[in-house]
């Protein structure tokens, strides 16, 4: 094991430009995350968790923005690890491709990156197995629930084999049953592939319930509020009703509410 | 299954209202005793128009030249002509603002001029019905080629695509169902267009028939004629639209 972090971000503050004054997003946000862990962010909406997501991602800011403080990515610059193809995203929209059946939207990125044609097939059908999507495999994206949309796009984000997975609130529009479906099968592809991810999310149950770690983030300017760790065994299906699960919820919600306010 | 009885029974509605809509039109001619020279029954239609096959065909043949040729033309050029401003990313959005201005003008009325300059042979008709699907095809094509999703383009910079890449995978495919949407359309604006341009003058062709048999009040070639020029574009809308079909199979039509 070597000891560089997963993610490491220090005193980190965005501004935005606009209407005369400037914004102030992020302020002095702090935190680091060891690689192979399951982490979460929540903060109330419009909190900037978008921008830090962007940030992280390597992505450019939709507005022009000034950032000071430092990222670090798999010890790289946020960009470079993404050139490096070390970041796999997972967004709100599963943005499928509507024309491609499942197997060729998770073959996307492989395409782009000219994997061979063998190499392509040989990793699709592994992660098509991984996500127990064989039987999908010539679905298209409109024939697909939207759990199972996503889960293509988790297939396609892990298409290439990164080692961090950004997730930016993927299962926001499902309900509760079908969520904590889904909740379940992203902590059994973590453990099988041992993947870092970073989860954001504005459900307090989610957070508790997935996370070694949560991070809650104030409202605007956003820093990190509290730092919760979720020592609670996984697979979790088993103590979502104990009362150590509901001192956690309670515990995050407690901070959430300070941090809105 | 249920899909499939649903669509025979659709064809079925629309073969019956036109069988009734015809039954109709044949009877009350007698009931309200309409003269010849406003409406000729539908029977006598028939009649003449197998009889006189081989003449209206021939009409019919020049003109369908003018409306293939020009929309094949039209559309390929509207197509590369948009492919080439999308190259220059910058300029192109405001040129479609600027081609859409172009088509409100009624191309159609050029015809008069044209004929004025270049003659009324068939290559004057071919240049209309060209011109008049370029521009919905360059408009449709420029429009779609230059928007694109804002997730989609993350993912694409996460994977460093290339501008190459984002055209063949995402750009092309995702403008495929409007621009072939927009060919069909065009099908139907060709035929007019031929048609009509035809009325300016020419030396051929189906609406110059059709112009001087109405002289010649001679309503059962000229209603045969447009009976031939609707099995005409039945024909080809239908083609194109199987076409459609077939290359764009995620869609639902």
């Amino acid at each position: 094991m070597d000891n560089i972090k997963a993610i490491e971000v220090k005193k980190l503050s965005a501004d935005f430009k606009g209407g005369g004054k400037d914004l102030n997003v992020l302020s002095n946000i702090n935190f680091t995350i060891s690689k192979g862990s399951f982490n979460c962010i929540i903060g109330p909406s419009g909190c900037g968790k978008s921008t830090l997501f962007r940030l992280l991602s390597g992505l450019p800011t939709r507005d022009s923005c000034k950032i000071s403080g430092s990222i670090r990515v798999l010890g790289k610059k946020p960009e470079t690890a993404s050139k490096h193809r070390e970041i796999g995203l997972v967004l709100q929209k599963p943005t499928l491709l509507e024309w491609r059946d499942v197997q060729s939207n998770i073959a996307l990125p492989l395409e782009i990156m000219e994997y061979t044609k063998e190499k392509q097939k040989e990793k699709v059908s592994k992660l098509l197995n991984l996500l127990d999507l064989d039987e999908y495999s010539e679905y298209r994206p409109s024939e697909l629930s939207g759990g199972m949309q996503q889960k293509v796009s988790i297939g396609r984000a892990l298409a290439y084999d990164p080692e961090l997975l950004l997730m930016d609130e993927p299962f926001g529009a499902l309900d509760e049953i079908n969520r904590r479906k889904m909740n379940n099968e992203i902590i059994k592809i973590w453990r099988k592939t041992k993947k870092t991810i970073l989860f954001i999310t504005h459900s307090i149950d989610e957070a508790v319930y997935l996370s070694q770690k949560v991070m809650v983030l104030s409202k605007k300017p956003s820093t990190i509020h509290k730092t919760i760790n979720i020592d609670l065994q996984y697979p979790r299906e088993k103590i979502e009703n104990s009362s150590t699960y509901f001192k956690y919820i309670k515990e995050v919600r407690g901070y959430l509410n300070e941090a809105s306010y | 299954m249920k899909q499939v009885i649903k669509k025979k029974y659709t064809y079925l509605i629309s073969i019956i209202t036109v069988i009734v809509f015809l039954f109709l039109w044949e009877i009350s001619l007698n009931i309200f005793n309409i003269s010849r020279a406003v409406l000729i029954k539908p029977t006598e239609i028939l009649i003449t128009a197998i009889s006189e096959y081989d003449i209206i065909l021939t009409e019919l043949f020049y003109t369908a030249k003018e409306i293939i040729l020009g929309w094949i033309i039209g559309n390929s050029l509207g197509f590369l002509v948009a492919i080439i401003i999308y190259q220059k990313q910058n300029i192109a959005r405001n040129l479609v603002n600027t081609f859409v201005l172009i088509n409100s003008v009624p191309l159609i009325a050029l015809s008069a001029i044209l004929g004025g300059i270049m003659g009324t042979n068939i290559d004057q008709k071919i240049l209309i019905v060209s011109l008049i699907v370029f521009f919905p095809m360059l408009i449709t094509a420029l429009s779609q080629l230059t928007t694109i999703e804002d997730d989609h383009k993350d993912l694409l910079l996460t994977y460093s695509a290339s501008q190459k890449d984002i055209f063949k995978k995402i750009l092309l495919p995702k403008s495929l169902p409007f621009i072939l949407n927009s060919i069909k359309v065009g099908v139907i604006t060709a035929i007019f267009t031929a048609i009509t341009a035809e009325f300016f003058g020419g030396y051929g062709g189906i609406g110059i028939f059709i112009l001087s048999k109405k002289g010649l009040y001679n309503l059962p070639l000229v209603w045969a004629s447009i009976f031939y020029i609707a099995i005409f574009g039945t024909i080809f809308y239908f083609s194109v639209e199987a076409l459609q079909k077939k290359l764009t199979p995620w869609q639902k039509l």
